[in-house]
Order: C-alpha cells, then structure tokens, then sequence
C-alpha cells in the first residue's frame, strides 16, 4: 500500500512538473520556449483551457469602440410609367447596439463587447463571420459595408489641461478595419 | 540530500490540509458560473449556427496555437437548453456541497464545451472560472460547508488526501501565475509606464459603470493606483508566499478586485479571483469565522428556548 501510494506520489509529481511548466510557457507561447515544446505543451493546454495569455488591460488598455454597419439593399428595377418609391433606403447600425434598451443581463453586453473585439482584430473575421450574421438580420440587403470605429481617449494631460471641454469633445474618431460583405451568393469556402 | 528534498516536496504538495478554505472557495467560485450559466439562457443563441460562428467553425477561429485537439462540447447544438440545465443544475448542487469529484468533472466537461462552441464571446471570468473548476474537480470540495452535512449531522470532517493536497497547491501557484503574467504584459505598455493607463481605463465609458471623468481634476490619483496595480500583480507570489506581506497583499486584491466588480461591472471574474484567496487563509482563523456563524445562527433558537 506504502508502495502503491508512492508511486502515485511520483506519476503526481510529475504531471504537477508538467502543469507549472506549461502554465508559465503558454501565456507566452510565441517566446522561444513556446516555439520549441509546442508540440508536448499544447495539445494538453488547449484541451484543459491552460491556453489563455493574461493579458487583461494590457499592453495598453482598448479605447471606446465599436463596429458600425450600413446595409445596402437592391437597387429597384424601375418599369415605364413607375417611380422608384420602392427603392430601399441604406440602413445604419452599430454593434453592440448602442443606447441598448434590451432588458438582458449585464453578462449579455459583455459578451457582445468581447465579440465585437474578437470580430474587429481582421478584416477577414468581418467577412466570414460577422458580416453574413449582419446579412441575415436584414434579409434583402444586397450588401453590408463595416467598419471599425475607434474613439480615441485624450492624453491625461490634455484631459487635464483643457477642463473645461469634455472627454468625449477631446477625443477623436479613427476609422480602422473596413470590409464590405455581399448577402446575395454563396460564401467561398475561405479559412479563417 | 534527495531525501531531505523529497521530504520537503512531499511536505509542500502531499501534506494533509484543512478542506474549509477550499470549501469557501468552492462556494464562491460555484456560485458565480452557476449566475453566469443562469444568464447564458438569455443567450443561448450564441451558441447555435444562428450566431456568428457556424458549429464547423467553432474550433477554427481559434489561435492556431491555442485550438483544442478536440471539442468538448459531445452535443448538438439544438438541444443546448437541456445542456445548460444541467450545468444549473450540477452547479447548484456543487455550491451547496452535494456531489463530488465525477459530478464536478462532469460539469467542468459540459462548461468547457459551451466556452468551446462560441471561443469569441468568452470574457475573464470564463476562462479563469473555467480554469479553476478543472483543478477543484480533483479534490474534496464538498467535504466541508456541505448541505449533506447538515442534513447527515455529519461533525467530524476528513483532512485532504494527497490528490486534493496536491491541486489546492496547484491553485494557488496557478493564480500566482495569472497575477505576476498579468503585471509583467502590463510592463509591456507605454501608457503603464507612463503611469496613464489607468485613465484609459476609467475615462472609457464602454468599461466604467459611472463617469470618472471628474478624476482629471485630482490627475495624481491615476499614476499612484496604476503603479500600486502593477507593483500588487508582479510582486503578488512573493508577498502571498512571506506570511508578514501575505493579508496585506489579500486585502490588496480584495480592494482592487471590489473597484473592478463595482466600478467596470465586472463582479463575476472579481469573485472568481477572490475565491482563490481562501486557500491562502490560516484554516484556524476560517474555524473560527465558522464558529462565530454558527454561533450567531443557533443565538435566536436558545433564546427562543429560553
């Protein structure tokens, strides 16, 4: 018995080796150490959630930002004799939905804000994944036309220098990632 | 030499140790992915092929590095109501300290499966949640602070076997880690140099549950609470491990972890960290806090009798 809890003492403290080492190389896992025993860290890491960089705030803390979106719909085949009253209007949106009225959980807004982060990081993730999301929100849109707005936070600085102006007056609105999405046709079998 | 090594390894992994802290933390970590499954029902969706990340994709939109060799989520997608009643289910059992190492395995497994299905709408407290579900699904967790054992009247407790000895430490080097990466990525920025970044952070409306704006009139306040941040975080394994630096370095984080879940709305992943902190607590002060609870919930029944 003395024996069998030995060994099992050994194999332990061989996997809790392991762990620590893997803990500490997959936070950093594009680092040499990293490269080198990717192949022995990360099947274990990825499948137990060891594969997560704790990077909150940092390097440097998000500024205010969002991902605006106009849906353009078909241009109306106009007929002799009919006017084009049926042509549809190109409709704005923002995601996440600004000045949200919905009655959901706090949770509910933080995830949409880690999506819309995740979404606005490659123009590539807009057009696979969010822009034909946005095309089925709006069936009959022929095209939906996105990008990234950041709202830049002024220098503490220059916060405090001019007090007077708001925040939000001294900051500045920087377009980022834009990308256009056709609803109508099939998607290409593109990887991400 | 090695002997003596081994002797003070196997003292550090293996010794037999108080459950309470454990079962405090249990309660607390628990409890809030049993709130955070709770509001999944309200977005259930996300999880479907209705949302933005198709099922086929599910694994691919990960980090090359970072994707699983497989997805624990063993269900379709059409029947995730039933699945996360489970998890509300099991969850609530687990705070209240009915199950045991399978049920919580089982858990974790369905947990991970919903991180898994939609990778991009998972925050903090997922991924540390998540995290630490894994390694308390190998110990005694619902050994102490147990409705079973007030039900069974149950008043003599086991001390931790080598497995839940050995886990609880691993915990406790695990948030070690978060902390210090945390602090050192931190490092990395210019504005955390600068002392500045914390106003990104509070002048951000996206992130403040209040306008802190007014702060730009008391400027020294921002560089003094962003180098005490990063001086907490870098330097929290060493003042947790030295017992003079250790509640000090608690009630640190207690504070910092209160601004974050009050001010930012981020209560989940400030409890999910917290809860770690018990098992850095002395099991005797946790008796005695136990003890004094007690006290106070049988104090009405004796002077009902009386």
């Amino acid at each position: 018995m003395k024996k069998v809890k030995l060994l099992f003492k050994a194999l332990l403290s061989l996997w809790i080796v392991y762990n620590i080492f893997v803990m500490l190389v997959m936070p950093n896992v594009g680092a040499y150490f990293g490269r080198v025993t990717a192949n022995v860290v990360t099947p274990y890491a990825n499948t137990v959630g060891l594969n997560a960089g704790w990077n909150f705030f940092s390097p440097e803390p998000a500024h205010p930002m969002y991902l605006k979106y106009t849906v353009y719909y078909p241009e109306a085949e106009i007929q002799e004799g009919e006017s084009s009253s049926e042509e549809r209007e190109p409709v704005e949106g923002f995601f996440p939905v600004q000045n949200d009225k919905r009655n959901v959980p706090n949770i509910t807004h933080k995830r949409e804000w880690a999506l819309m982060r995740y979404m606005v990081l490659d123009a590539k993730r807009l057009r696979l994944l969010m822009g034909p999301w946005l095309c089925r929100q709006y069936p009959g849109a022929a095209s939906i036309a996105m990008e990234h707005v950041i709202e830049t936070i002024p220098f503490l600085d220059q916060a405090v220098r001019f007090q007077d102006e708001s925040v939000k007056d001294l900051s500045k609105e920087v377009q980022s990632v834009r990308e256009t999405v056709s609803c109508q046709g099939g998607m290409d079998e593109e990887s991400l | 030499m090695m002997k003596k090594l081994w002797a003070q390894w196997d003292e550090f992994w293996f010794a037999p140790q108080s459950l309470l802290g454990l079962a405090y933390m249990r309660i607390m970590l628990c409890g809030t992915l049993l709130y955070m499954n709770i509001t999944r029902f309200y977005n259930l969706e996300f999880y479907t092929d209705s949302s933005w990340i198709p099922r086929v994709r599910a694994l691919e939109v990960m980090p090359e590095l970072g994707r699983p060799l497989f997805m624990w989520m063993f269900w379709p997608d059409s029947i995730n109501f039933a699945m996360n009643l489970v998890l509300v289910v099991f969850l609530a059992l687990l705070t209240l300290g009915i199950g045991g190492r399978w049920l919580m395995w089982i858990t974790w497994i369905i947990n991970a499966g919903f991180l898994q299905r939609n990778y991009a709408v998972n925050f903090g407290a997922d991924i540390i949640g998540a995290l630490f579900l894994f390694y308390m699904s190998f110990t005694q967790s619902c050994e102490r602070l147990s409705l079973k054992n007030v039900l069974l009247g149950k008043t003599q407790f086991h001390q931790s076997d080598v497995l839940s000895s050995a886990m609880i430490r691993m915990m406790q080097v695990q948030i070690s880690v978060i902390y210090a990466y945390t602090g050192w990525e931190k490092l990395k920025g210019g504005s955390w140099w600068d002392g500045t970044a914390l106003w990104s952070v509070l002048a951000n409306p996206q992130m403040t549950t209040m306008d802190f704006s007014f702060l730009r009139h008391f400027p020294w306040v921002i560089p003094v609470i962003g180098y005490v941040t990063i001086l907490f975080e870098i330097y929290f394994p060493a003042m947790v491990v030295w017992h003079r630096t250790r509640y000090l370095c608690l009630l640190l984080g207690l504070s910092f972890h209160a601004g974050i879940g009050i001010f930012m709305g981020l209560m989940p992943f400030a409890t999910v960290m917290v809860s770690t902190y018990f098992l850095f607590l002395d099991p005797q002060l946790l008796e005695a806090v136990l003890a004094k609870a007690r006290a106070v919930l049988h104090r009405p029944k004796a002077t009902q009798a009386a």
